[in-house]
């Protein structure tokens, strides 16, 4: 496994992070810092553009500040894929929340998400996401995780673009 | 500085991960699993063992539930500490929960008590804090961290014994 891999349009870097049971990955929006927090924390929005095309998302539970959790699920191909956790921080300037696939009950990572101002209304998402263990982080990155970012951000670049953001 | 540490006491054992930015402890208490799990969760019982010895807890916000949170201050003299978290998961032996030091309100571990049932009455308590850095794992271990868990569950120890736990 290569530890840096680009999804398929070449927009959103993914790597492994060294010496940590980690994955880092960042991508450049045509938006403001405020806007993608929106974007992950508007429930209306964010059914919209999260998970691989066809996915068709559903939220169960969803209280985005701090302190909050949430519950989403996707149905593909007829089978349902449910993912849960809470909302540990929602601020301007940083998100950072647990994550369960429910497939995998017992593993939970820590994702923090900042989002970087780069001026003329870009702004570069950073993702950090943390595991308890090698095995659970290297099982993400080679589950085809990297379809389902592509997608989804593809989506949220749409929204933007839209003025639906 | 040595990976591993042991309280005053002698009861409870704190290591490092030797490749992870993981601290693991491990504590033995005459208890039932369900009786750990109500020390955790139950907010009167919570308050009267968690922390260092002559240091009170206050809770601001408790809703010890899968997708909860907490918020306590604890305070001795003029010194005055603020704490918060999510409930990931509290299961029957099982509790995950993040933890944030308001102090460095950047900073965020996510920690998971697992019970295990030795039999006669006796749980063994696994419990472990996965941190941003190895840099941070060794700064929690070198921090004087097993005063205030020494005390904290001896003072547990006293509860059990006294049936209040």
């Amino acid at each position: 496994m290569s530890t840096t891999m680009k999804t398929a349009d070449g927009t959103t870097t993914i790597e492994a992070v060294e010496d940590m049971p980690a994955i880092r990955m960042s991508r450049d929006f045509r938006a403001t810092p405020a806007q993608l927090v929106r974007a992950h924390t508007d429930k209306d929005l964010f059914v919209q553009w999260v998970g691989p095309n066809g996915s068709n998302m559903t939220i169960d539970h969803w209280d985005a500040r701090t302190g909050g959790s949430w519950r989403h699920h996707g149905d593909l191909d007829g089978e349902e894929y449910a993912f849960r956790g809470c909302f540990h921080t929602v601020r301007d300037d940083r998100l950072v929340q647990t994550f369960t696939y429910e497939g995998f009950p017992d593993s939970v990572a820590l994702e923090t998400m900042w989002f970087e101002d780069l001026g003329e209304g870009r702004t570069r998402l950073h993702v950090h996401s943390l595991y308890d263990t090698y095995e659970g982080r290297d099982g993400m990155l080679s589950s085809g995780m990297e379809v389902g970012v592509n997608d989804g951000y593809a989506k949220l670049d749409d929204l933007l673009e839209a003025g639906a953001v | 500085m040595s990976s591993t540490l042991k309280t005053a006491d002698g009861t409870t054992t704190i290591e490092a991960d030797p490749n992870l930015p993981l601290v693991r402890m491990t504590r033995d208490f005459q208890a039932t699993p369900a009786q750990l799990v109500r020390a955790h969760t139950d907010p009167e019982v919570f308050v009267q063992w968690i922390g260092p010895n002559g240091m009170d807890t206050q809770l601001k916000h408790w809703d010890a539930r899968t997708g909860g949170s907490w918020r306590y201050v604890s305070t001795r003299g003029d010194e005055e500490y603020a704490f918060h978290g999510s409930f990931h998961e509290v299961g029957d032996d099982k509790i995950v929960q993040t933890f944030t030091y308001d102090g460095f309100p950047d900073g965020v571990s996510l920690e998971t008590q697992w019970f295990e049932d030795l039999g006669d009455g006796r749980t063994r308590m696994h419990a472990t804090s996965l941190v941003e850095s190895l840099e941070t794992r060794d700064l929690i271990l070198s921090s004087g961290m097993e005063v205030g868990i020494n005390d904290g569950y001896a003072k547990l120890d006293r509860l059990l014994e006294d049936g209040a736990g």
